[in-house]
């Protein structure tokens, strides 16, 4: 008793049971299976209509079937109506439009089987009012059941399939609405007749429509032609090779395949070129991270939850090991609202010599002195998508602290630094509540944002002290701060024009401090695909020779090359110079992908001439390279 | 004889010169064409797509990139769509988001989103020519296709397979593209293009893109599966498969703004 044309099933879920007729390669005019071949590759899966579903096992006899649940979910490119049935169920499907206006559109699911009546009122109104649905009503028709999906546009089951119960789950009816057009509509009401609301639902109407009537769908859907320009191939035909309409959609499965696992794990070496000013630290460190990133997101992606935690382990200096949660959040979207409440890792800014502005994160300085590695910050925050602008509000609630590499580590100030005696001039210390505010907009060709930042400056001052042995030791300490920022960035076709500054007031000075500069952009030179970027940068803080951050009146030039070929080549060279010392900071950054899953960088950092009262004059001897080479998955 | 020759000059002027004043210029034509294949394509409102990109080089080792795609229909003939391209893989840059606020003659509005450095960057999109993602398709060919980037002219009608093609020339308008004109097959049933050949700034053929497997949307949006960009100077191929085309998906124009690059899925 074979029954269904189930061309739009998928093939990966028909029962094993079922005996459902397989698509045959070659085209035979007439045949019922070539009809839907034919479907299949027009792509319109029509035949959900007059469709009798007959999985597993055939029953005669009409049964009571339990209907537990019926609910809808918006997806980004669909509507998703689930009917949660304790068994396997025939059902049919038609297409009706009221009869005084077209806009009363309905899809009816008539399942044969008697339903369970006390059940059956409570049950649709999970699944009102979500994306192509105004709502389901669920009616006794004459002894059988039918779902009525009252529609807010017109719309076709443009799949549907079952699910065997799993996971918790019973046998799952599940059905696709995507949105057509009226004329589409008209077509599929007239296609499909309603058995009368009120009539019984006879077992005739349920079997399927005869073949002629499926046969003539296709005529209104125009069969691809397939032209042959002049100069194509023959094997570009699209007859040809026409693929099995066999599209595969991850989701499928679990209804959605809403988690994703991905990431890298990588190794480091890096290499000093002189020895350190202490005895102890090595010239060479081995090191290995991992930076898996777990996320889900939502059917209507207006949901979405991130985690994730990085680790460094460093076989040489074990004070470099470390590891950190940098997100593990959630994000909420209602149209211009968008709430985050969690561990968080952002960044505000334009510039690339001097990150000024970016305050909400603090630096990993055991990963890289370049202050891109960020820790992940605890936070909640808001945000409204205004006409004039992004305005955000966050709260911070957990302080993080700097962490130092110890006596046997490079790049180090010249005294160890005691986290343990770490001050702050907030009485919560590390529980103080940081808050900022901050407007983004664009404005033509301007990105502009402005915010204010009300907490504990993320920099330390450092106080001489001893530790428990009495060895002289630096002591971290935080103030409170108030900064003002602004950061803009032009854009005229190849010129970017940026600039930086902040607005400092606290109990340590206030002070105010920018760095403002262009970057140029050669594309596709001399005729091929590279560009070349020429980058300027002035860096100035108003405290001089006082200032905590090594750039007071520096400027920055650059190069930044990429080669825009498949494995991504990029180089930045650049040198930041103390216009009042002439002390140089060199850095040089490289990378390439190798394949598709690998990476390979190579960095070098130079710190050429820095006098005594630098702040960069403890790295005097640590120039260094590093390559890393990263697997991502 | 005379009054013959009266007679055919009355015809003439009668029958045929009102036909003479309105017959297109191959400019017009071309341009009707554009615009009819445009006009057919209006009302999509949205559509999402995810796709790979196949990379080839002449000696045949092959590179994946998997993307997904994200339209926004601006109904404003003077402004262009709105798009996201948003990289799955490789994996590297995995979550790497583009958002083009496309305008017809002027520099699009791009900016990046980097996820490694959480960073969105306004960037310049005057590099109309350079290659998306190291492939064979530049910015220009992945842009959304206005009329009014183009001028056109109709060279002739030509028999393709069953179909007759149209083959117009287009002429791009905005600054900094790399081409001087683009020769492109189009059939006269459904406007759909099957070919396209892109000539360099010196005039010589440059590339040749040809589309295949197309399917019909919501019975009205035509749409290849199959496009593969072939570098008649290098040899290097690009082969885009389109997976799935979803269409009205009830993105909103807030979706496509600077501020959601970070949570573009």
């Amino acid at each position: 008793m074979f029954i269904c044309q189930c061309c739009q099933l998928n093939r990966k879920w028909q029962f094993e049971r079922a005996r459902v007729p397989k698509y045959k390669p070659e085209y035979k005019p007439g045949h019922r299976e070539v009809t839907c071949k034919r479907f299949s590759r027009i792509g319109y899966s029509l035949l959900t209509l007059l469709c009798i579903f007959l999985p597993g096992l055939i029953s005669a006899a009409r049964a009571e079937v339990t209907i537990l649940d019926v609910r809808a979910g918006l997806h980004p490119d669909k509507t998703r109506v689930v009917l949660e049935l304790n068994k396997v169920a025939f059902y049919q499907i038609s297409y009706i439009e009221g009869v005084d206006s077209a806009k009363e559109r309905e899809i009816v699911i008539d399942l044969r089987e008697t339903p369970d009546r006390e059940k059956m009122a409570a049950l649709a109104s999970r699944a009102d009012g979500i994306g192509l649905l105004e709502r389901i009503v669920v009616e006794d028709n004459a002894g059988s059941t039918r779902f009525r999906i009252i529609l807010r546009k017109a719309a076709v089951i443009d799949r549907s399939f079952t699910l065997k119960p799993d996971l918790g789950h019973a046998f799952r009816l599940v059905f696709d609405l995507k949105a057509v057009s009226t004329a589409e509509w008209k077509r599929l009401v007239r296609l499909t007749a309603l058995p009368p609301k009120s009539g019984n639902v006879s077992k005739d109407a349920l079997e399927p429509a005869p073949a002629s009537s499926v046969m003539k769908i296709p005529e209104h859907v125009p069969p691809v032609e397939v032209p042959v320009v002049p100069e194509i191939p023959p094997e570009s035909s699209p007859v040809a090779d026409e693929p099995p309409d066999d599209e595969s959609y991850d989701d499928m499965m679990t209804g959605d395949s809403n988690f994703t696992l991905s990431g890298y794990v990588e190794v480091e070496v890096r290499g000093f070129t002189q020895s350190a000013m202490d005895p102890g630290p090595q010239n060479w460190t081995t090191s290995f991270a991992l930076e898996p990133l777990l996320e889900y997101v939502s059917d209507s992606s207006n949901s979405q939850f991130t985690f994730r935690p990085f680790g460094r382990v460093d076989i040489h200096d074990r004070d470099r090991s470390h590891f950190d949660i940098r997100e593990l959040k959630w994000t909420g979207t209602m149209d211009r609202w968008q709430v985050t409440v969690g561990i968080d890792t952002l960044f505000w800014g334009v510039t690339e010599s001097n990150h000024l502005v970016d305050i909400i994160n603090q630096d990993d300085n055991l990963e890289d002195i370049d202050r891109e590695d960020k820790l992940g910050q605890p936070l909640a925050s808001v945000s409204y998508d205004s006409d004039f602008g992004v305005f955000s509000l966050y709260a911070m609630t957990y302080f993080r602290e700097q962490r130092f590499p110890g006596r046997n580590g490079r790049l180090r100030l010249q005294l160890p630094v005691d986290t343990s005696q770490t001050q702050y001039e907030a009485g919560a210390g590390k529980w103080h509540t940081d808050l900022a505010i901050r407007w983004s907009h664009v404005i033509g060709d301007f990105d502009v944002g402005l915010y204010h930042f009300r907490g504990t400056d993320r920099q330390p001052e450092f106080i001489f002290g001893a530790d428990g042995s009495g060895n002289p030791v630096l002591i971290p300490r935080y103030n409170l701060i108030n900064q003002t920022g602004l950061d803009i960035q032009g854009t005229f076709e190849d010129l970017l024009v940026k600039f930086e500054g902040i607005r400092r007031t606290g109990s340590a000075g206030d002070y105010w401090a920018m760095t403002g500069g262009f970057e140029y952009t050669f594309y596709g030179l001399a005729g091929g695909d590279s560009d070349i970027g020429l980058l300027a940068e002035y860096l100035y803080d108003d405290r001089g020779q006082r200032a905590t951050t090594p750039f007071d009146n520096d400027l920055f030039m650059g190069l930044r090359w990429a080669m825009n070929d498949i494995d991504s080549t990029e180089i930045l060279f650049g040198a930041v110079v103390d216009l009042d010392t002439a002390a140089k900071f060199v850095n040089f950054e490289s990378s390439r992908r190798i394949g598709d899953k690998w990476k390979v960088s190579l960095d070098a950092r130079f710190f050429l001439g820095f006098p005594v009262n630098d702040p960069l004059f403890a790295l005097s001897r640590d120039d260094f390279f590093q390559i890393r080479l990263a697997r991502y998955f | 004889m005379s009054r013959v020759n009266l007679f055919f000059t009355l015809l003439i002027t009668v029958f045929l010169m009102p036909g003479l004043l309105h017959a297109e210029t191959p400019e017009e034509k071309g341009l009707a064409i554009a615009r009819e294949a445009d006009r057919r394509d209006n009302g999509f409102q949205d559509s999402v797509a995810t796709l790979q990109m196949i990379l080839s080089n002449r000696q045949g080792r092959e590179s994946h990139r998997k993307l997904k795609i994200k339209t926004f229909e601006m109904t404003d003939p003077k402004v262009g769509d709105k798009s996201l391209v948003i990289f799955d893989s490789p994996r590297d840059v995995k979550g790497t988001a583009f958002l083009t606020h496309s305008k017809i003659l002027d520099p699009d509005d791009q900016w990046i989103y980097l996820p490694a450095l959480g960073r969105i960057k306004r960037i310049s999109s005057s590099n109309k020519s350079g290659p998306f993602m190291g492939s064979e398709f530049a910015y220009e060919d992945m842009s959304s296709r206005e009329v009014g980037k183009y001028s056109y002219k109709w060279l002739r009608n030509e028999p393709c397979g069953k179909l007759t093609c149209f083959v117009v020339e287009a002429h791009p308008l905005y600054e900094k593209s790399g081409y001087t004109k683009l020769i492109s097959w189009i059939d006269t049933k459904e406007y759909r293009t099957w070919k396209t050949e892109y000539y360099n700034r010196r005039g010589d053929l440059l590339k040749v893109l040809k589309l295949s497997d197309y399917k019909l949307y919501l019975g009205k949006f035509w749409r290849a599966k199959n496009l593969l960009m072939e570098n008649m100077i290098t040899g290097k191929k690009t082969r885009l498969v389109w997976s799935r085309f979803d269409f009205r998906t009830g993105l909103r124009e807030n979706d496509f703004s600077r501020s959601r690059l970070k949570t573009a899925k």
